[in-house]
């Protein structure tokens, strides 16, 4: 656990720095740190699931807390729920089916457990009704799911069943774990991949004579052009500069680098070239429940200047960016403003932030934002590595990943206590 | 609706006023009046519709022209075919205040008395009746032709012929005047025969007149072919909507130098003061504008100076300011211009043996060229430069030298005065009344009309605060922003990519123009679209402030088609940034272009 916690907290003032770069890093970083956790949590005999849920929640939230605006942290770590929850479930499945057990009828009340025939799968059974309970408004109120209800019914069974009841989970548990950071490996090579996936996709989109347009930079859309252009598809690429950090310099000199010819304009020049433009192809720093899109600044503006010519405005983005949150107030509240330094600079500039003249307030404040929310509509098509969808299916793709429960990362605390 | 024609307008059945129209107004109201407040609307929203005493035909003038002082006589103009048909799609300010051309004198149009009346034809070649319009607005295209451009395109307005014609003089001195004038007269017969009739023909033949005039031998042809063809059309149009119209047809305006044209780049150079290297690495969708290398230019200019014999220092410095960028805004080189030229008059000596107006016209068209290579024109610019030509054109013969270089210094700051300065006066006194208590502006980078309005209403005691928007490569706003702060507004700083996070909290959005164009598109600073379609997204309203002799009456789709080039080196360094050096060494590769957009 110690060497845990260390990594925990180093992770954590990473993020309250704001050391990493880039939401793939942070995904990675994250879900390595969950398995770590994971593999080091003891787990109790009964409600194995429960226990690893708890802790990576634990950690998880003090995850979030650090770096809320950076929506990876939180999408990996509700991955992982999600996976431990999966996991669960399909163990469960597998020992019913493999003790024969007749179809037990999934109760939603459970206060019937009492009355089942005491077998020595029993804690089994009843263990994977927990599990396998649909949900209904029952379980959202009943708010303690497993840990509550496994504990009863192992005190109601026999002792007869004690050591095979100890048996089975002991070696359930160890398989629970096992699974489940095998999964969480699973998630750390996609993560990985994802770039890969997302090229083998331009193919069909980039064609011969393109125009395309890209904003800032970003490491997909490098590979995405590139791997159109491995195959021999010819096009031209404007790059906006992307103020005020000017990645937009850094991805001209990679195109370059790669042979593809590149025009590099400033941001100001958008609407002016974007008539001359087929395809406006961008990253994404996330993507919400609803479709809409937290990008670098400036991507808003051309999302409406692109709507405005008829352009298609096509998203790249990773699963591990997909957030099952919807945006209320994205502007404020999932943005970040930065130094102002980087607009102004403060030699020049001091006499006019003096607090001293007026009211007592300065007169001059300087805004930098870093991100901007695109909302769905303008949007034409989101490519992620599990293909192209349209902006309207990204929810559908929540349930995929996420569970339902884990929307809100917070313990809660348990009745027992 | 020719006023000159007023003994017969009323009867006139070819003659069908469309809109509305009021009678002139008599002469004496009309000179030093301040402008009549029509609809002071107009003058900063450039979308109204035209003011209502725009009488369509000879009344108006154009925002460039200031009306002449009564007692001007000299009147070549006043001729029954100068139809003056203003463009109806410009909408006036209430600066033009509408002032009929000596309206008083006959209309009657008589050979002997254009004779009479001096300083036309003889004295200025190819200044015909029908084209020396220097009141009207004739569909005038952009006047600053690069030297070169000596043929005729059919259809060339008016106007430019007469710039054409002082550029190009070497070729005309192979006719003489009097078989110029000779032409002239011929040409005017057969136009009132034929005008008659009102039929086309003679309007083709006017309009080959003052080609043929130009080129006698040459281009009469090619002109006249495409007048035809041109003319038909735009005739067949506007149907029966003015009379003189038919006479002196709606012509397109010229087309600008197109770049891509190596013929003309080359006669383009030839005649150049400054050598410019090309750039390498031209992005190809803008092969039609000039594309130079940057900062070849000043050692060159520095090592020519005392080469450059007919350029005046005052002219030479103004260039030179323009060239660095010292000088910045439409107004401020346009006034800049205007005073240069100012001196450049006042120490004006006509050579002997020859006019002072042909002279003094091809002299101020090589300055032209000269700025022109420093840095392209402004539709400012191109208008005031208009104007003044006109000016000149207009003096009569009977003027000594010293009286007629006092009289266009006059007309000079009186055209500063009145169509910038107190132009920039009613457009502040309009536009604060749109600012309310609790506002908050946005601006993009830095108009001098819209900080006025800021800072008048500053003064006024209005309740407001400024966000200033900014962008690369030029970061006007940083110059704005100081000069705000200092007077005490809160002001708010951002780059053009955050604007659509600030605009939610914006409720006006104020912009400057550097032109507003005929078919209602604002051409402005890069970038300012961009502004206006967040504003529109959000449902903010957008005021755009414009003087009106900025007004011209070409059409723009997009800002592909007419644009200025800057420097490619702006973009790839950051100034006050140092550590964004990504793109050093890289400039010349093959792959990569920087576009400079202004």
């Amino acid at each position: 656990m110690p060497d845990t916690q260390a990594l925990v907290n180093d992770f954590l003032n990473q993020l309250k720095k704001r050391k990493i770069e880039g939401s793939q890093a942070t995904a990675k970083q994250t879900a390595e740190l969950l398995r770590s956790v994971i593999s080091q949590t003891r787990v109790p005999y009964t409600n194995q699931a429960g226990a690893l849920i708890d802790s990576v929640k634990a950690v998880g939230e003090r995850l979030i807390a650090a770096n809320p605006v950076e929506l990876a942290v939180g999408n990996i770590v509700r991955r992982v729920l999600h996976i431990i929850r999966e996991e669960d479930v399909s163990l469960t499945t597998a020992a019913m089916a493999g003790l024969n057990l007749s179809a037990v009828s999934d109760d939603e009340d459970d206060a019937d457990r009492d009355d089942r025939p005491v077998l020595s799968a029993a804690a089994v059974a009843a263990a994977s009704r927990s599990t396998l309970r649909p949900p209904s408004l029952q379980t959202l109120l009943e708010d303690v799911p497993d840990s509550a209800a496994v504990p009863h019914t192992s005190s109601s069974g026999g002792d007869s069943e004690g050591k095979s009841k100890s048996a089975d989970k002991s070696s359930r548990s160890r398989k629970l774990k096992h699974d489940v950071i095998e999964a969480v490996n699973e998630l750390i090579q996609d993560i990985n991949t994802c770039h890969e996936q997302i090229a083998e996709q331009a193919v069909e989109h980039i064609h011969q004579n393109e125009v395309i347009l890209t904003l800032g930079s970003s490491r997909t859309v490098l590979e995405f052009l590139c791997a159109a252009k491995e195959k021999k598809r010819s096009f031209r690429v404007f790059v906006a500069e992307g103020a005020p950090r000017y990645q937009g310099h850094l991805l001209a000199k990679e195109l370059v680098a790669r042979g593809l010819q590149t025009t590099l304009i400033t941001d100001s020049a958008v609407f002016a070239m974007i008539s001359r433009v087929n395809m406006v192809i961008v990253g994404a720093h996330a993507v919400m429940a609803n479709g809409g899109v937290i990008a670098p600044v400036g991507l808003n503006m051309v999302a409406l200047a692109a709507q405005k010519h008829a352009v298609p405005f096509v998203v790249l983005a990773g699963s591990h960016k997909l957030c099952p949150l919807y945006p209320h107030n994205p502007e404020v509240l999932l943005n970040e403003l930065r130094s102002p330094s980087e607009l102004l600079d403060f030699g020049e500039f001091s006499d006019c932030m003096d607090f001293g003249s007026g009211n007592g307030a300065p007169l001059l404040h300087v805004v930098n934002p870093t991100f901007d929310y695109v909302p769905p509509k303008l949007v034409s098509l989101f490519i992620t590595d599990t293909g192209g969808h349209n902006p309207s299916y990204m929810y559908r793709l929540i349930a995929d990943y996420y569970s339902a429960d884990d929307l809100v990362v917070q313990r809660r605390p348990t009745s027992g206590n | 609706m020719d006023p000159r024609r007023s003994a017969r307008t009323v009867s006139d059945p070819k003659v069908r006023q469309v809109g509305f129209f009021t009678q002139p107004p008599p002469p004496d109201r009309s000179i030093s009046d301040p402008p009549r407040h029509h609809d002071p609307i107009q003058s900063s929203s450039p979308s109204s519709p035209p003011v209502n005493d725009h009488s369509p035909s000879g009344n108006s003038l154009s925002p460039v022209m200031i009306p002449p002082p009564r007692h001007h006589s000299d009147t070549l103009l006043r001729t029954a075919l100068q139809a003056t048909s203003p463009t109806t799609s410009f909408p006036y300010s209430a600066r033009t205040v509408t002032v009929p051309q000596e309206n008083d004198d006959v209309s009657s149009f008589s050979p002997g008395r254009r004779v009479v009346s001096g300083k036309s034809p003889s004295s200025f070649p190819g200044v015909k009746a029908s084209s020396v319009p220097a009141s009207e607005l004739t569909t005038v295209s952009v006047v600053n032709l690069p030297p070169g451009i000596s043929e005729k395109s059919g259809g060339a307005a008016v106007e430019v012929q007469n710039d054409q014609l002082a550029r190009s003089k070497p070729l005309k001195e192979k006719t003489s005047k009097a078989e110029r004038r000779a032409l002239q007269e011929a040409q005017r017969a057969a136009k009132a025969a034929a005008k008659a009739e009102g039929s086309k023909a003679p309007a083709a033949a006017s309009k080959v007149g003052p080609s043929a005039n130009t080129k006698p031998s040459k281009a009469a042809k090619p002109p006249s072919q495409k007048n035809d063809g041109s003319q038909v059309a735009p005739s067949e149009k506007k149907g029966g909507d003015r009379a003189p119209e038919k006479d002196r047809k709606k012509d397109a305006p010229h087309p600008r130098m197109q770049y891509d044209d190596a013929s003309r780049v080359e006669k383009a150079k030839k005649r150049a003061v400054v050598k410019q290297t090309e750039a390498r690495n031209r992005v190809e969708l803008f092969r039609h504008l000039p594309q130079y290398e940057h900062g070849t230019q000043l050692p060159d200019l520095e090592t020519k100076f005392f080469e450059l014999n007919p350029m005046h220092p005052a002219v030479y410095k103004v260039g030179l300011q323009y060239l660095s960028g010292d000088i910045c805004g439409g107004n401020a080189r346009c006034i800049a211009m205007l005073q240069a030229f100012k001196e450049a008059i006042k120490d004006y000596l006509t050579p002997p043996e020859k006019t002072l107006i042909r002279d003094l016209t091809a002299r101020i068209s090589s300055y032209v060229s000269f700025l022109i290579e420093c840095r392209p024109l402004s539709i400012s610019m191109g208008n005031a430069i208009k104007f003044l030509k006109s000016q000149i054109a207009k003096l009569p013969l009977s003027l000594s030298e010293s009286e007629a270089k006092a009289s266009l210094m006059l007309d000079i700051d009186r055209f500063i005065n009145e169509k910038i300065i107190l132009a920039d006066k009613v457009i502040v006194k309009h536009a604060v009344t749109k600012i309310r208590d609790g506002d908050v502006l946005l601006t993009y980078g830095a108009s001098s009309a819209v900080e006025m309005i800021l800072l008048h209403a500053h003064e006024l005691g209005k309740q407001f605060r400024v966000v200033v928007v900014d962008s690369r490569p030029k970061l006007e706003g940083q110059l704005l922003l100081r000069r705000l702060v200092r007077k005490g507004l809160s002001c708010t700083y951002t780059h053009v990519n955050a604007v659509s996070c600030i605009m939610h909290e914006v409720t006006r959005v104020f912009l400057g123009a550097s032109s507003v164009l005929s078919n209602g598109t604002v051409y402005s600073r890069v970038g300012t679209a961009c502004v206006a379609m967040v504003a529109h997204a959000l449902h903010v309203p957008v005021l755009v402030c414009c003087e009106a002799y900025k007004f011209h009456e070409r059409v723009q789709l997009d800002s592909i088609c007419s644009n200025e080039l800057g420097n490619p080196d702006a973009i790839s360094k950051v100034s006050g940034r140092e550590e964004i050096s990504y793109l050093d060494g890289l400039v010349n590769s093959d792959n990569l272009q920087l576009l400079n957009l202004m």
